[in-house]
Order: structure tokens, then sequence, then C-alpha cells
């Protein structure tokens, strides 16, 4: 007989999890394990968004648990009100606008990697990637001195006898810079669906006679759609309740709803601003009920699903009009995404105490500055503890989420449990600012390091349960058991056997919790009250308040470290897979 | 634990279950079983997919809890012993290796465990490393082994701590026919060096017979049968094993009575008397006579066997060990294994087919 020919028919429960022990202690293990994370949700994710909803229906939004009174006066404010109307129509055209020009490029850019070779499209992918991992306020600050005044655009144009061209404090200028955000996710999400088609089923059409243009239409197209129309959902969500770029580009008067949430807040009007806030979440959910449905009901193409090409590179990559138009879109997408980052670096040496371009002389003394002024070192050492806090907070839970959901026979409780976890990361950020904002000051949690530790696991967390949970999932779950059979207790069997076997995963949740904390923002801006600031949170208060020419220099270091990083990275990456290949020769 | 106290050449692992059952959904994956393992024995658990021999393993490994039903050890009750305090080796169907440690690092690692310290360990280690058989490999990865390797770093690792019982759960499963009747042959080599009780799993009767010392065959979540190869072929007690163990004939029987020799049946105009049947009620029955024990003859009957029908040849076929002849007994299909340096009967040829007195075992009738 040979392995194929046997089934097994040993119940499910009892192959897959050999855990079924006294069923009672398993219970109670369980909830040690999950009371204290339900407890942190609550306070930090569900407590936030139910005091902004009950802001929003308070009169003046001010809410009173001794005399509840409530009203929809602040939401029939948000459709009768002009100014309000104004804002909210401008917010929805930035978000409309941004969603199709970012497919526009995005669209031919996914498409001219996909049919590239591997190598090739590896480093095309890694100019998307690098400004992706790139704060966005660094990227922003680039933007901003790229179309300031005295900045090339202008001066080449100019120059070129077109005359003054500004876009920076402009709704183009806006745009510009939130299509410049957008793009990597869109990218990634389209260039997933993309290399996961098969070829030969363009070529069967082709065979059957069809012309390029109705294979294009009628078999590539649909075969794409659900990348397409989620990654567009997902994108529009972003684009709707973006608050950096319009904050910065956008200027003071220029409000989108965010900026507007964000000014009110500033002067404790809570009542309009947080019914601006429940409408940005309805909007939110909606769009993600539409993008769970259609990844659900056809084959998702997630931004985690870039896996090795698919068959796609079997088609003969051809030089066609197509192909010409999509690889000049993907030029001019590379370069809206890459100039950016590097621009920082010229800016960074010149020896004037204004920031220009081109720089004048050259000089090194800005970098020597950030490392010994008090400016610079608080927010690099306020930024790191955060993201460490954030990172090991963050591990922690995904490790007993994950543990508790490998664990789980009924796909329902895993369903739910997995999607409370990804809630925080799609909500939007300036509701889970102000509200958490809201909760922490109630709390006298605001201003604290803590508090902020707090508030950034619950957007990071998601990210690092995402990666620990799919790498759990896809682990032997017979060593474990091995494990036990060899004598080993159950601590030291999970944490030798179970972790040690997923330890890339966790150490890659590790670092995406330390970055989503190291470059966030938003709730940053709104929880540190103090005088020392996190990094980006200083970088921000610069582009609001001015340019140092030590920004410049932060900006170069930190596009500098993502470079070394990718670097290591893929070295480290070419080292493993080559040593792995020389294993196999000598065995 | 006994570890330290244990000395080569002393069997221990006495292994006890006590109408062990557990439901699922429900239904019982396992009903009423209960085995009794001698020490240093090596027993099968042979049965088909579904029948609950795994179950019933992970019972006694204590990887599952059972619903009903005790398990006790060398006389020890540890139904509730968590199976990292059972003292117990276990080798998974998947090998279960760690894929983070060299072949070296696993066979230690319930040394580790168990805190040896390392001159000890590191002699253990040699020695286990000879015992499979795999000198020089003790730096690699369970990546780069093969099959076969990786199930004898599996089988090194269940045993390096000297378990009191050593379990298995088809571990050959996973290998192809080649590689699995030269590695059965050595897991019971390593068994009986290394002086521990064997429980296998498997769902293949011929490794059940090179390996076993006893067996049960199990069932719907029952054990049918318990006993050594020899008595399970011979003395089948129900038509599932007569029929699981080998091939067989079954010849529909009334019976009549018993004689000195046995239980005296009718089959046909013709009485036989085949191996008393002590489950046996009732007057019908089969009489199962596999096909290596049917006599194929002319018109005579040899001496000490009894006629059992007449039958016509269909098909005869040369097959290097023996020769197999098909033959139609009035409408029944019946087949036979004669000797090919012997007299082969032709196809179309008019035989009497007998058996040896006492010898061809009754099973119940049942609808199966």
């Amino acid at each position: 007989m040979t392995v194929t020919e046997q089934s097994h028919t040993t119940p499910i429960a009892i192959t897959s999890d050999p855990v079924i022990k006294r069923k009672w202690r398993t219970i109670t293990g369980r909830l040690l394990l999950i009371v204290p994370i339900a407890a942190f949700y609550t306070i930090f994710f569900l407590w936030p968004i139910a005091t902004v909803v009950l802001r929003s229906l308070s009169v003046d939004g001010k809410f009173d648990f001794a005399a509840p009174a409530f009203t929809f006066e602040n939401f029939t404010n948000l459709f009768l009100d002009d100014f309000l109307l104004v804002i909210e129509g401008r917010t929805l055209l930035l978000a409309v606008n941004s969603t199709l020009i970012t497919i526009a490029l995005a669209f031919p850019t996914a498409y001219f990697i996909s049919r590239l070779k591997k190598r090739t499209a590896a480093i095309i992918l890694l100019l998307v990637l690098v400004p992706f991992w790139v704060s966005i306020v660094v990227r922003l600050f680039a933007v901003t001195s790229i179309l300031s005044p005295n900045g090339p655009v202008n001066q080449a144009s100019i120059g070129l006898g077109f005359g003054e061209f500004s876009l920076l404090y402009t709704q183009a200028g806006t745009l510009v810079g939130t299509v410049m955000y957008l793009l990597p996710y869109m990218i990634l999400v389209l260039y997933a669906g993309m290399v996961a088609v098969d070829s030969n089923l363009m070529l069967a059409a082709r065979t059957m006679g069809a012309s390029a243009t109705y294979t294009f239409f009628r078999v590539y197209l649909p075969m794409i759609r659900s990348s397409l129309l989620s990654g567009g959902l997902l994108i529009f969500i972003l684009g709707l309740s973006f608050f950096i770029v319009p904050a910065i580009l956008g200027g003071p008067r220029d409000q989108t709803i965010s900026v507007y949430i964000q000014q009110q807040i500033d002067i404790f009007q809570w009542g309009v601003a947080s019914a601006m806030g429940v409408l940005l979440l309805i909007a939110t959910v909606i769009c993600y009920v539409g993008v769970v449905r259609i990844a659900g009901s056809f084959q998702p193409g997630g931004v985690g699903a870039v896996q090795a090409k698919g068959v796609s590179q079997d088609l003969p990559f051809r030089w066609s009009p197509m192909i010409i138009v999509s690889a000049v879109l993907t030029f001019i997408t590379v370069a809206t995404l890459t100039i950016p980052v590097l621009f920082v670096f010229p800016l960074s040496v010149g020896e004037t105490g204004t920031v220009v371009f081109p720089p004048r002389g050259f000089t090194l003394k800005w970098f020597g500055e950030v490392f010994t002024s008090n400016t610079w070192l608080g927010p690099i050492t306020q930024s790191a503890i955060v993201g460490v806090g954030t990172a090991i907070l963050s591990v922690a839970i995904a490790l007993a989420l994950a543990r508790i959901t490998s664990r789980m026979t009924s796909t329902i409780g895993k369903a739910v449990i997995g999607g409370l976890a990804f809630a925080p990361i799609i909500a939007p950020s300036i509701l889970l600012a102000i509200g958490i904002f809201d909760v922490e000051l109630q709390l006298k949690l605001t201003g604290t390091i803590i508090g902020l530790i707090f508030a950034h696991t619950v957007i990071a967390a998601p990210l690092s349960y995402a990666l620990i949970s799919s790498a759990m999932a896809g682990a032997d779950h017979g060593i474990e058991a091995a494990a036990w059979t060899l004598g080993a207790s159950r601590t030291r069997a999970f944490w030798t056997v179970v972790v040690r076997g997923i330890l890339p995963s966790v150490l890659g949740a590790f670092a995406i919790a330390f970055v989503t904390s190291w470059d966030e923002v938003v709730l940053a801006l709104f929880l540190q009250t103090g005088s020392t600031k996190t990094l980006p949170v200083t970088i921000y208060k610069y582009l609001e308040s001015g340019i140092v020419p030590t920004v410049p220099a932060v900006a170069s270091l930190l596009v500098t470290l993502v470079l070394l990083i990718v670097v290591v990275r893929s070295v480290l990456n070419t080292i493993t897979a080559r040593r792995r290949a020389a294993r196999w020769e000598e065995s | 634990m006994t570890t330290s106290a244990s000395r080569q050449g002393e069997s221990r692992g006495e292994v006890l279950a006590m109408g062990v059952g557990l439901d699922y959904n429900g239904q019982p994956a396992l009903d009423n079983a209960s085995i009794e393992v001698l020490a240093g024995e090596f027993f099968t658990l042979l049965g088909p997919s579904g029948s609950g021999k795994t179950t019933l393993l992970r019972i006694i490994a204590g990887l599952l809890e059972p619903d009903r039903g005790r398990i006790s050890i060398d006389g020890e009750d540890v139904t509730h012993v968590p199976t990292q305090k059972r003292d117990i080796g276990f080798v998974f169907q998947n090998y279960a290796l760690f894929p983070h440690l060299t072949v070296a690092e696993n066979i230690e690692f319930g040394l580790k465990v168990r805190k040896v310290s390392a001159v000890p360990r590191a002699k253990r280690l040699k020695e286990m490393i000879e015992l499979v058989a795999l000198g020089g490999m003790a730096d690699r990865y369970p990546g780069q082994l093969s099959g076969g390797q990786q199930q004898r770093v599996a089988l090194g690792r269940a045993l390096a701590q000297r378990p009191r019982v050593l379990l298995l759960d088809e571990p050959l499963g996973a290998l192809d026919r080649g590689l699995r009747q030269d590695l059965g042959a050595e897991i019971r080599r390593i068994q009986q060096e290394a002086n521990t009780t064997a429980i296998y799993v498997t769902h293949d009767q011929e490794e059940a017979f090179v390996l076993s010392d006893r067996m049960g065959v199990m069932r719907d979540g029952l054990i049918s049968q318990i006993g050594t190869p020899e008595q399970l072929y011979r003395a089948p007690k129900d038509l599932f094993v007569a029929k699981f163990l080998g091939k067989t004939n079954l010849f529909p029987v009334e019976v009549v009575g018993t004689s000195a020799r046995g239980t005296d049946v009718r089959v046909g105009d013709h009485v036989l008397t085949a191996r008393p049947n002590a489950p046996l009620t009732g007057t019908s029955a089969y009489c199962s006579v596999r096909p290596e024990q049917l006599v194929v003859s002319g018109d005579t009957v040899p001496d000490d066997h009894h006629k059992i029908t007449t039958a016509v040849v269909t098909d005869s076929r040369f097959l290097g060990q023996r020769q197999s002849v098909r033959l139609d007994a009035s409408g029944m299909e019946v087949s036979a294994d004669l000797d090919p340096y012997g007299q082969v009967p032709a196809v179309g040829d008019r035989v009497t087919l007998s058996v040896r007195i006492g010898q061809s075992a009754l099973v119940p009738r049942e609808d199966a």
C-alpha cells in the first residue's frame, strides 16, 4: 500500500490538536490568556470609539453619565451647515480623485512589474517598498521642499518661462501628496493579484481567436477584478480619513474632515468633531464590508500575499504598445515615489541656515548637531523607548491570541477573534486618536510614555498577530506533542519548540510593531502633551512651524536607516539561500 | 521518574488499558478497549483507517484523555498523568522532528529536559547514533535527511531517555515499500536491544506479522481479537479478522456437532471437522479456508483430510513462490495456492477440494 491510499478518518479534533485535556482547566487557561487582552482592547479600542459615539450624540459633545441627554443635532449639522458641507465635499473629492489617480498609476506599474523577470521585478518592487517604509513625515518634508516657491519645481517653471508654479498649500498639492502615500499599497495589492494569474488562460483565449484587447478585457481583467476592487476600496478608506498630508500640504484653510476634527479637538469642541469621526467610521465600515465581500467571494489578493512569481512570467516579455505605455507610467510612479526620498540628501548638506535647493556649500555639521543637541536626542530616545515597548507588548498579545486561535476548533470563534483583532487597523486613525485621547485624559495617561505605548499597541498588535498566527497555523502541530512525549513541560515545549520554530515570524512581528510605532504620527500627536515628543511628531511640528537645517539631516538619517535595513536583509537572504543550496548539494 | 534507576537487561513498561473509551461528536471513536501489554513485549494494534487504533495509542501516551476507563503503566495509574510525566517515547507518523535542531540535538532533547549532565549525555547520544545507524549525520538538520533517515532519528529521539514504553504511530507509513520492510526489521532489532516495551500502530498486516509478539485487531472503535499473529491467522474469532488478515475462502456451513478433533460442520453433502470457536452460537457459520490450506486433488481425498466440495479450474497462474489457481465450486469462486513444483491442474479440470482435519477455522456469519 502506498501513502496516498491511507485516509485519516481519526476525528480531526483528535489528530490536529493533541491537546484535549481536562476541559475545565483548558478553559481556565484560555481565560487567563484572553481576559487581559480583552480588557486591553476594551479600554484602548472599544471604549475610545464608544466615547466618541456618545459625545457625538450629546449636546455640545459633552456627555454626562449622570444625566445623559441625547441629540442628533451634531449629525444634522453635518448635512445642513454650509461650511461643514464644503469640508465634506472637499474630503470626498480628495478621496475619489486620489483613488482614481492612484489606480491609474498603480495598475500599469503592477502590470509592468508582473511581466518582468524575477530579478528585475524584485529591484523595481524594492524601489516601491523603500519609500513605503520611509516615514510619511519624512517624505512629506521632501515634498514640501520640492514644491516650495524656491524649490526645484517652481524654479524650473520660472526658468522655462511658465511663470510662478506653486502647489504648496493647494488642493492639488494635497492630491499629489496623498497619491504618493497610497501608491505602494495599491501596487502591492495589484501585483499580488497579477502574479497569481495563470498566463496559459490568456494563451488559451488567443488560440481561440480572441484579439489582444478582447483577451485583456474579457479574460485578464475579470481575474484581477477582486484585487482591483478590494485594493481600490482599501485606498479609498485610507484617503478619506487621511490626516497628515492634508494637514501639512493643504494649509489651514483647505481643511479635510480629519484636519477639521483635529482643529476642533484642539479647542475642545467635541460635538461636530465626534459626529464627523463617527461619519468616517461608518463610511470605513461600509467600504470594509465591501472589501470582505469582494475578497471573500473571489480570490483575495492581500498585501502579504506577494509570493514567488506565479506563472505569468512564463508569458514571454515582448515590447508591445501596451507594455511601452506601462513602462512609461511605471517610470513616473517610481519617480514620484523615489525622488522625494532621495531629495532629502542634498538638502541636508547645505551650509546655509535656511534649507535651500540646490544646497550651497557642503557640510556635515547638521548631522553632528543632531547627535549632540537635545532637540533630536530626546525625540530619538523617546521614539526608541515607545517603539520597543510597543513591540514587546504587541508580540506578547499576538502570541497569546495566536495560541488561542490556533487551538480553537470553532471557525466562528476564530473569525470573531480575527475580525476583532484586525478592527483597529481598519478604524480611521483620527477617530482612534481623539477617542484614545479622551480615554487617556480620564485615566491620566496622556503625556506618559506608557500611555503612548498602549495606544500604539492597539494599531501594531494586529500586524504582529497576522504574522504570528499564520506562522503558527502553518507549523507542524505534532512537534509540540513530540516535545511532551520526550518529557518537556507545557511551558518548556511552548517556548523551546513552538515559539522557537516560528522565531523568524516572531522577530518579524517585533520589527513590524516597532516600525509601526516608530513612524506613527497621528496618535502620537494627540497623546504627547510634554515637551519631548517622538521623532515623527517633532518633524511634523517643524513642518508646521518652519524647517531648521537639522530636519533634512534627520530625514536623511531615517532614509539611510531604511536603506541599511533593506540592504542587510537582502544580503542575509542571499546568504541563507546560498547556505541552504550548499547544504542540499552536500546531502 | 525512573530514568536513572533503569538498567539495561531489565524489562519494564507493562501497559494496561481497562475499558477505555472516547467519544467524538457523540459517537464512540473508541469503546471499551482493554489490552494488557507485557513488559518487553512488542504489541501491535492493527486495523483499517478509523478503527480507533491511533486514538487508543494517543490515550496511552496521554495526548488524549479518555472519557471512560483507565490506563496504567507498571502498575501505576496514569489516566490523569500528563504526557510529559508518563516516561514514554513516541514516534509520530510524520516523525515530528524539530526542524530547527540537528540530529544530535533532536536526540538529546529528552535528556536535556531531564537535566542529564554533559558527559553521560554525550555517551548516550553516541550510543543512540550507533543504535539507529546514523553515524556521520549528527550535525545535519532534519530537512537534509531522507525519509528513512528521519525515521531513524525519530526512533533514536524517542529511545534516548530510556522510556518505559515506546509508542509508534504508523512510523513506516510515509515510506516506500522496500524501505518499509528493511526499517521494520530494524525497529524490531532496536526495540529488542533497547529492551523496552513497544506498542505499534499500523494498518499493514504484513508489518504487524513481521514485528509483533502479539497483536490486537481493531475495527470501528472496538478490539476484535488479541493474540499472537499465528493465533489470529489460524483461529480468527470473527469474519472481520478472518478477512482482514490475509486472503481466505469462506464456505457457508451448518454446525452439526462436535467430535474429538473439533467441531463438525456440514458443507453441501459433506461433513468436515474444523477448529472449534467458542463465540460461535447457532448453527450457521462460515468455514474459513486459506488458499494455501486448500488441497486440490483428483477423485481421492488425501489422508487426514476432509473433502469440502468439487470444483472446476478456471484459471491457473505461476507466481514464482506459488501457483495461484482459481476454481468454480458450483457458482462460488475459490482460490487456492499450490506448490508450483508439484502436480498442477490444468484449466477445465474437475477436481476435489479438501482441507486438513481440524485446521480450518469457523467464524460466525454476520452481515458485513
